[in-house]
């Protein structure tokens, strides 16, 4: 019987209790609600900031403080909050800001069960300095997914009360960057109407205490729309302040709905000779400003002279995708179509080029730090001029983070392009009056050349095979080439290297040389010792960061060799090509002249063989060559061996002759006994010029195709004149000025037979002597 | 006696200078205008008048010396005439490369800056040359001992072209193969702004000269040739010296050309002689002049090459106003083996015909004759019995006489003397001459002839061309006898001292001292003299001279006033050789002097 009543007994209790802490609670929150200063006062706020500190979820730190609760009803207070020297940092991500004073308001009340504010501001916040250092690490540590940004969709339910913000200071810094600054924000948002908002901001941006720009943004209401625009003027880009210009945005907000207009104006200054300037324009709709869920971006713009070769670029419509995938999920899609138009010369042959993408990722909307998967395409449309057509495609499966690239990138491309000159001849003439006119004797060529490049790569190799072709012709002329190779790239996070093998078969070459004159060979390229500030320079000349080098084999087949038509030369001359032409190097490989038959000395004689096996320095190079004349009772050869630099001739023959002999027979076709006076000295001074080497192959070309006449040679100053006949009758010294000939010595030779003589005037007197020049004419025999 | 009327001839002469003096001075007013608006202040530097077309395409901001050739007008205009093939691939130039090769055609004349502009349709450029590069400093990447850069002249302020580089890197290879470095390498870097030339020296190590490899000559023995060598074996190796045996061995006619090319070996430098021989016999014609003699013409045929030994025997005719002589020589290598020593007997027989005298007289003479060479300096010796037969025919003197001497000549100068004889800078060269006569010996009185001449010349630092050459010549002379000059006198003119003449006292005429034409049996004199180098163009060089001399009756003493003869010269360097002209006024207590002018061709100091 006891058992019930106790039972009773402790529900009765329980009930008392739990109804008397109820009342207890409740009493309490009464008296909270009668007043709020018993939990809303400086203590309070102190402890509140103190266990903020404590457990690092933010320093708040001030001098004095001062609450004011105002109950307008039981459920709805309002609190006044002063403070001086009000400080807030934030350790994690070096964020301070600080107010001299800091008057601000705001009302709460119950609305069900769960306490809501309803009121903001107003509020004043005057004498602020701001001081953000923005770390590395800080967009990581915002990659928490995004909630729909509530604290804006909260903001439309509160009654925002006019508030005033003023920063006298704000100072930003990103690593080498500062960006220093005032501003004033003024904002209102009453219920049932949409924010206003009146702000201002000025800045300057500074990057290595040099100045990047000013900053100007203003924000305010109008029309029931939310309208900013935001004003970046004279910003400059490093390096080099070579970017600068001016960014306009404006916005509207309406309905949950933003939308974006800017522009942008940009010229690049110096050391850019062109007139580079970009101007566009952007227009993007945020469509559900809850939510982020869908941003459409569409640009258009224009880039003027952003390089040489390109005049300009066209982007139109060009139309960004940002949407939301998943449902209250932070994954998202990005995709892209942006058209490009390309004019090309001029007149402009436009160029369409379709940039595609779509990127999906796992946060939204996507930032630096998400993680984004996807692909890429660049579509260079069929196009068709007079003077060049060509298409190309390049698609590229891409995935990584873009705050880490290209750490753990993939990136696989592949390439397509075709490029072709349909008429050589209009290709020349479109460049004939630029800087790269083709030369002669190829501008005038006619004919088709066709150059490809497909292959695959990925971020750290990636080998693209190439192809060119050309089939050029003049009346003369000829120039067939077909050429294989291919790029291979290299490098290490991402593709620093490029090198291009190329073989290049000459498969069918004519070319002509120009109509050179024996006397006075002109100088075609410029003398390389004026060359030293540019060599001075080149010592100073960091290497760029992108490594080019090529490696280019050319060659000409063995079945048809590169023929050069020449009017020194009674044929054509066949020359077989095995050249590497390697970056920053002088060619290196062998030119060989095949044998073939030329007049020489006024006889048929061949060339058996010429060779140069290029080396560096060329002048290095080493030559070998025969050429033999075939006489009656022998046959003379003329070995040219050494370097190019410094060419030795050596001649010999069958049955072997002295050398004295061998010379009088090709000047002269005559044996030594039969020379007069004058050819014997001549082949006296060919032989010492042999010996010294002052005849180079121009000079013995010359001899070897003229009548000579005579030769003289000074050994003191290593000249060479040659008197050789020409075709009226006349005679032509061909070499160096005669009067260049040193006045050293006994005996001065003026012509052939004409020599000054220096002697004693009288040398078996007693008297006194002087020496007195005599013009002497000898003749030997 | 009346005077004659000389007012019609004075009126006349009036009348034309009058005519002729309003002529002159409208030409020269006319010029002074043409002068003011071409070349003045008037004319403007731009003025499209002094613009060159150089072509359709191109003009030129002004004319540019050297022209360019037709070769380089082609290549910068194109090539409309046809070859023997069709040049089709040069018929036009495309602008940018006409512009790469006027730019390099314009390299060769010192313009290394050329700014073009073209016109808005770019169918015309107009190329502002700017202004000629000149060479504003020489340096030398290594120091070697005995180069000094300095020493080349003519090339600071010169147009920086490749040609003078490639002349300074001749000058300098050259320079250091006569210090011994007969391989050198020697490039050149030039900095088109500021002027300035780097030479680089590879100069090797400085090498003996060991071996040389002389190319046989048919019929004559090995070696032959070594005995006109001005070096010697295993010594430091020069090339001047080379060129100087290369000189000697050419103007001797023994060869037609030869020519040392020398190797560098690890034991020394070889040298390759090659040898063009030519035919033996030489006939040779020539002339040279002289105010003195006038014209001076020679005829002479030598053989060379006579007998194994390479003996020669020469026949020389020499004319002039003053003197005609015929003289045959035999330089007669006699011994079985190549030496320098030689016996020379000659034959002379010659007509003298000075203001003082006129003789003739025949010589035979018969001396052993050696020369000597090392490094530095080169010997010749000459000793041998002579016989000279004179006839007086104007002047003091026997009618006939004769005299058998002992003769002797010894020659002692610098290679560089040598090699620069034919202009001449630096070195010295002094003769001693002898002569031996006794009465009893069958001749008509005894006489001791005793002379030592010489001459030195210093280029100022040496520098090449020579800035300023001084010079010093003089002799001392005497004649050892117990004659006197004058009526009575045994001795023919030829044995007696005269001075005055271009090669002793330029402000006096030839031979005029002593003035009473006895002849003196001493004589001295010193010149010195200051000569401007290759300073001035057209190879014109002043030069300024002081002149001293005296004389004696007397053997071994010199009496009476000094004599002196300061005047001044201009040397001029043409294509066909060296004119030289001075004039001089001689002074002496002994009587009054007077203008003295002088022009010959190839006489130097």
């Amino acid at each position: 019987m006891s058992r019930p009543k106790n039972t009773h007994r402790v529900i009765k209790w329980t009930i008392a209790t739990i109804l008397g802490v109820f009342f207890i609670a409740l009493s309490g929150v009464f008296l909270i609600l009668l007043k709020p200063t018993l939990i809303f006062n400086e203590k309070n706020l102190e402890l509140a900031a103190r266990y903020s500190r404590s457990h690092k979820i933010m320093d708040i730190e001030w001098s004095k403080a001062s609450v004011q609760v105002h109950s307008t009803s039981l459920f709805h207070k309002a609190f006044d909050f002063a403070f001086s020297d009000l400080c807030i940092k934030n350790a994690s991500v070096e964020f301070q800001i600080c107010f001299h004073t800091a008057d601000f308001s705001l009302s709460a009340g119950v609305k069900g069960f769960s306490p809501l504010i309803t009121d903001l501001g107003p509020a004043q916040f005057l004498g602020g300095r701001l001081e953000v250092n923005l770390l590395p690490q800080v967009s990581q540590a915002n990659s928490s997914t995004d909630k729909g940004s509530p604290l804006l969709a909260g903001l439309v339910n509160i009654t925002v009360h006019p508030f005033q913000i003023l920063l006298d200071d704000i100072t930003v810094k990103d690593g080498t960057s500062s960006y220093q600054g005032r501003g004033e924000i003024r904002a209102e948002l009453e219920s049932g109407h949409p924010l206003k908002v009146d702000s201002q901001l000025s800045a300057t941006l500074f990057q290595m205490s040099k100045k990047l720009g000013n900053l100007k943004m203003t924000a305010h209401e109008e029309d029931s729309k939310f309208r900013a625009s935001v004003g970046l003027l004279n910003w400059v880009i490093q390096p080099a302040q070579a970017l600068s210009g001016s960014t306009d945005l404006s916005g509207t907000l309406k309905d949950n709905q933003l939308k974006l207009n800017g522009q942008i104006n940009a010229k690049l200054k110096k050391p850019f000779s062109l007139p580079q300037t970009i101007q566009g324009s952007f227009h993007a709709e945020m469509l559900d400003l809850k939510r982020f869920d869908n941003i459409q971006l569409e640009i258009s713009g224009v880039g003027r002279h952003l390089s040489p070769q390109l005049a300009r670029v066209d982007v139109k419509d060009c139309r960004i995708s940002l949407k939301r995938t998943q449902a209250n999920a932070g994954t998202g899609m990005t995709t892209a179509n942006c058209p490009v138009t390309l004019p090309v010369l001029d007149p402009p042959q436009i160029v369409h080029i379709n940039l595609k993408t779509e990127m999906n990722s796992n946060e939204y909307p996507p930032s630096p730090s998400s993680d984004l998967k996807g692909w890429a395409q660049v579509e260079v449309k069929p196009f068709t001029s007079p003077w060049v057509d060509g298409s190309g495609v390049i698609k590229a499966d891409l995935q990584g983070v873009p705050a880490r690239f290209p750490l753990g990138w993939k990136a696989d491309a592949d390439l397509n392009v075709r490029l072709a000159v349909p008429k050589f001849e209009q290709l020349v003439e479109e460049l004939a009056l630029t800087g790269w006119a083709i030369p002669a004797p190829f501008h005038v060529l006619k004919g088709r050349i066709e150059a490809g490049i497909h292959g695959k790569t990925d971020l750290t190799h990636g080998e693209l095979p190439v192809t060119l072709t050309s089939r050029l012709n003049s009346e003369h002329q000829r120039l067939y080439l077909d050429g294989k190779g291919a790029f291979t790239l290299s490098g290490a996070p991402l593709i620093s290297k490029a090198n291009l093998a190329f073989n290049l078969l000459l498969s069918d070459v004519k070319l002509e040389l120009p109509r050179l004159d024996l006397k006075d060979p002109p100088r075609m390229v410029p003398d390389d010792r004026f060359d030293l500030p540019k060599k001075m320079k080149v010592g100073n000349i960091s290497r760029p960061g992108f490594d080019f080098t090529y490696d280019i084999h050319v060659k000409s087949p063995d079945s048809s060799p590169l023929t050069i038509l020449s009017t020194l030369a009674n044929a054509p001359i066949p020359l077989m090509i095995d050249l590497d032409l390697k970056k920053d190097q002088p060619p290196q490989g062998s030119v060989t002249a095949a044998r073939f038959p030329i007049k020489l000395f006024r006889r048929d004689a061949t060339l058996q063989h010429f060779s140069v096996s290029l080396r560096n320095p060329t002048e290095e190079s080493p030559i070998d060559g025969k050429i033999t004349v075939t006489y009656t009772d022998y046959t003379i050869s003329i070995l040219i061996i050494s370097t190019v630099g410094k060419p030795r001739v050596i001649l010999t023959s069958d049955p072997p002759l002295p050398e004295d002999k061998l010379v009088a027979t090709l000047l002269f076709g005559r044996p030594m006994e039969e020379l007069d006076d004058d050819q014997n000295q001549s082949v006296g001074n060919t032989r010492a010029a042999l010996a010294d080497r002052a005849i180079g192959l121009a000079s013995l070309f010359v001899l070897a195709s003229t009548p000579v006449q005579s030769v003289g040679y000074d050994p003191k100053s290593g000249t060479l004149i040659a008197k050789v006949r020409i075709a009226d009758g006349t005679s032509l010294n061909v070499g160096a000025n005669s009067t260049r000939i040193e006045d050293i010595g006994i005996r001065k030779r003026l012509s052939s037979k004409w020599t000054l003589n220096t002697d004693l005037v009288h040398p078996t007197g007693d008297e006194a002597t002087s020496l007195s020049t005599f013009l002497e004419w000898a003749h030997r025999y | 006696m009346s005077m004659p009327d000389i007012s019609a001839p004075l009126r006349h002469y009036r009348i034309i200078y009058r005519r002729t003096f309003v002529k002159t001075s409208l030409l020269v007013l006319l010029s002074l205008v043409i002068g003011l608006v071409f070349n003045g202040p008037l004319a403007l530097a731009d003025s499209p008048k002094n613009h060159e077309i150089l072509c359709p395409f191109f003009t030129l901001s002004h004319k540019i010396e050297p022209d360019l050739s037709d070769v380089e007008k082609r290549l910068v205009c194109g090539d409309a005439a046809p070859g023997q093939i069709e040049n089709e691939g040069w018929k036009t130039i495309p602008p940018p490369q006409a512009q790469f090769n006027l730019t390099n055609f314009l390299q060769d004349r010192g313009y290394l800056h050329p700014t073009f502009f073209p016109n808005t349709e770019k169918t015309q450029t107009f190329v502002e040359l700017g202004d000629v590069i000149r060479v504003t400093h020489i340096e030398l990447d290594k120091t070697v001992v005995g180069l000094t850069i300095e020493r080349k002249r003519k090339t600071i302020g010169e147009p920086l072209t490749p040609a003078l580089l490639g002349d300074l890197e001749k000058w300098v290879a050259q320079r250091l193969q006569a210090l011994g470095y007969a391989c050198p390498k020697v490039t050149t870097e030039a900095n088109p702004s500021t002027g300035e030339i780097i030479v680089h020296l590879e100069p090797g190590a400085a090498q003996n000269l060991v071996v040389i490899d002389e190319e046989p000559v048919k019929s004559l023995p090995t070696g032959l040739f070594r005995r006109y060598d001005a070096f010697q074996l295993g010594q430091l190796y020069d090339g001047d010296l080379l060129n100087v045996t290369e000189s000697r061995i050419t103007s001797e006619n023994l060869v037609q050309n030869t020519h040392f090319s020398p190797t560098c070996r690890p034991d020394g430098v070889h040298v390759k002689q090659e040898v063009v021989a030519g035919p033996p016999r030489i006939l040779t014609a020539g002339v040279g002049i002289n105010t003195e003699e006038l014209l001076i013409g020679k005829l002479s045929w030598r053989n060379s090459r006579l007998g194994h030994m390479a003996s020669w025997l020469d026949f020389t005719l020499l004319a002039s106003a003053k003197e005609q002589s015929l003289t045959s020589t035999f330089t007669w290598f006699f011994l079985p083996y190549v030496t320098r020593l030689s016996l020379r007997p000659l034959i002379e027989v010659k007509h003298s015909n000075e203001d003082a005298f006129e003789t003739e007289s025949a010589r035979a003479q018969i001396a052993p004759s050696t020369t000597w060479d090392n490094q530095k300096l080169s010997a010749t010796f000459l000793l041998g019995p002579t016989l000279d037969f004179f006839r007086t025919l104007r002047g003091l003197g026997l009618d006939t006489s004769e005299f058998l001497s002992l003769e002797g000549r010894a020659n002692l100068k610098t290679h560089d003397f040598e090699y620069y004889r034919q202009s001449p800078r630096s070195g010295f060269d002094a003769t001693l001459i002898t002569g031996f006569t006794d009465a009893h010996i069958y001749s008509q009185a005894s006489a001791q002839r005793l002379r030592l001449q010489g001459q030195g010349l210093w280029n100022l630092n040496d520098y090449d061309p020579p800035l300023l050459v001084f010079g010093l010549r003089g002799a001392l002379a005497t004649v050892a006898t117990s004659e006197t000059p004058g009526p009575g006198n045994a001795l023919p003119p030829n044995y007696l001292e005269y001075l005055g003449g271009s090669t002793d006292l330029r402000g006096y005429g030839r031979k005029e001292l002593p003035t009473n034409g006895f002849g003196a049996l001493t004589s001295a004199f010193l010149d010195l003299e200051i000569r401007l180098g290759d300073q001035l163009p057209y190879g014109v060089q002043p030069f300024t001279f002081l002149d001293l001399g005296m004389i004696g009756s007397t053997p071994f003493k010199l009496d009476g006033a000094p004599y002196w003869a300061p005047g001044a010269g201009i040397r001029l360097v043409s294509p066909i050789g060296v004119f030289r002209t001075t004039i001089a006024h001689g002074y002496s207590a002994n009587g009054p002097g007077h203008f003295q002018f002088y022009l010959s061709f190839g006489e130097e100091f």
